[in-house]
């Protein structure tokens, strides 16, 4: 009996590799993952090693105000930072890639939930070369993305 | 014992109990394994409930999101979580997973109570998933419970010592090949980037890890500060991505060498805390699961496991 069980383990084992694999393939061909456990890719090349690197940022203003201000991202009472920064670079991916309407009102619920206290938005898009950042915060170049 | 013996005995069941049998070192090993994965087996538990805890308050916060920005976004999580489910789901959920907590601790686990967790387990952490993080968000945690369905738990006999301790290690490397496929692929993009030379950087380059630091702080607008004094250097860096290349790459091969549990445990948890401190690279469930299952707890506590002449 014990033996039967040790094959179990030793088959799952294999079955959650191979699946894995097929993940891989089927991520790449576009028909996405179909076994969220093992495919796992990060940081095989160091982040920012084309030199080049974008970030989404808020920027928020009132009505009255002339300019927008820059929204740092920042602990929120709902997303922790890591939250913050994927789900908004999600949504905004989400929406770049289809432009609807749908994508559109869940980014400005998500920017209207992290910023409530404003009532015109944009989404900018912020690039920046890593070693000039060092030594300057705010050397980087802007791009509208979206407006709200 | 050298590897190509620990490799013939990892493929044959039959030369694993003929050993067991025969070689004093060799029946220690197991015994030690068997005595530390039942250990683990019990305080990965006790994590378990501190992470239903988690789990509890993550719910209550992402209850207080808008509802229109949870995102379905993988087959897994479109089939068994397709939109936010209510309260009552959550926490019926969630008081399911206490009750085969408890009743796993105190009692030797039945396999039907270790699906239940392990589906507890598996459908809970979709919810951390939900809002654009990648799907390998508390993946090895889960697998953790998802490869040990059909492992003992409790004391076993003579007779089934081998194959127990053959499924531990099938186990072992069912949660360590996560580390070795994340070494192959920086293994492949390395030596394509060697040979691309295509001027980028590559982790090999005496910046590398100056750049990943950098992004990886100002992702969070975490201020670039006199932290970056580390980085003064760039050798120890290349040296300890070598490091870190080859303790990934080879990761499986872990599982040959019990031995060495400790080793290999205190060199993952040492890459997750630089990670975490030097590129704001925040793995928090992960070290944790690792550090329980490696941890060499017959060294600390006096060996209770006798296998049975049954």
């Amino acid at each position: 009996m014990q033996k039967k069980i040790y094959l179990l383990t030793k088959y799952l084992v294999i079955a959650s590799l191979l699946l894995s694999v097929v993940s891989i393939y089927s991520t790449k061909a576009g028909w996405g993952e179909i076994y969220p456990f093992y495919f796992w890719k990060l940081y095989s090349q160091p982040l920012g090693n084309t030199k080049v690197v974008s970030e989404y940022r808020i920027y928020a203003k009132q009505k009255s105000d002339s300019a927008f201000c820059r929204m740092a991202v920042k602990d929120n009472y709902t997303f922790t930072v890591g939250e913050y920064v994927y789900t908004l670079h999600r949504l905004v991916t989400d929406y770049s890639n289809t432009r609807s309407e749908t994508n559109k009102n869940r980014l400005y619920d998500f920017v209207k939930h992290v910023e409530p206290e404003y009532e015109q938005y944009e989404i900018i898009k912020e690039t920046y070369r890593p070693l000039e950042i060092f030594k300057n915060e705010n050397v980087y170049d802007t791009s509208v993305e979206i407006i709200f | 014992m050298c590897m190509i013996h620990q490799l013939r005995l990892f493929f044959s069941s039959d030369k694993t109990k003929a050993a067991f049998e025969t070689d004093s070192v060799f029946r220690n090993q197991v015994k030690n394994v068997l005595q530390d994965h039942f250990i683990a087996r019990k305080v990965l538990n006790i994590l378990t409930g501190f992470w239903l805890m988690w789990i509890l308050e993550e719910y209550r916060i992402v209850m207080l999101r808008p509802a229109s920005i949870y995102i379905a976004d993988n087959y897994f999580v479109r089939l068994f979580m397709p939109t936010l489910p209510c309260a009552l789901q959550v926490y019926s959920v969630i008081a399911i997973g206490f009750c085969t907590v408890a009743y796993n601790f105190y009692f030797s686990p039945l396999r039907i109570s270790k699906v239940i967790l392990t589906a507890t387990v598996m459908w809970l952490n979709i919810l951390p998933w939900g809002y654009g993080f990648f799907s390998h968000v508390g993946h090895v945690f889960v697998l953790s419970h998802l490869l040990g369905i059909f492992l003992p738990d409790v004391n076993v006999s003579k007779e089934n010592a081998a194959h127990s301790y053959l499924s531990m290690q099938w186990y072992y490397l069912g949660i360590v090949a996560n580390y070795s496929m994340s070494g192959i692929w920086k293994l492949g993009g390395l030596i394509y980037k060697l040979f691309a030379n295509d001027g980028t950087i590559h982790w090999l380059h005496p910046k590398a890890a100056l750049y990943n630091s950098i992004v990886g702080f100002h992702k969070y607008d975490i201020p670039l500060t006199s932290q970056f004094d580390i980085f003064h250097f760039s050798w120890p860096w290349q040296v300890g991505f070598l490091i870190i290349l080859l303790l990934q790459t080879f990761a499986v091969f872990i599982v040959l060498f019990p031995k060495r549990y400790f080793l290999f445990c205190i060199a993952i948890v040492t890459m997750h805390f630089v990670n975490i401190t030097a590129f704001a690279i925040m793995f928090i469930w992960q070290p944790l699961v690792i550090f329980i299952l490696f941890f060499p707890y017959h060294k600390i506590f006096n060996p209770t496991l006798s296998i049975e002449n049954k």
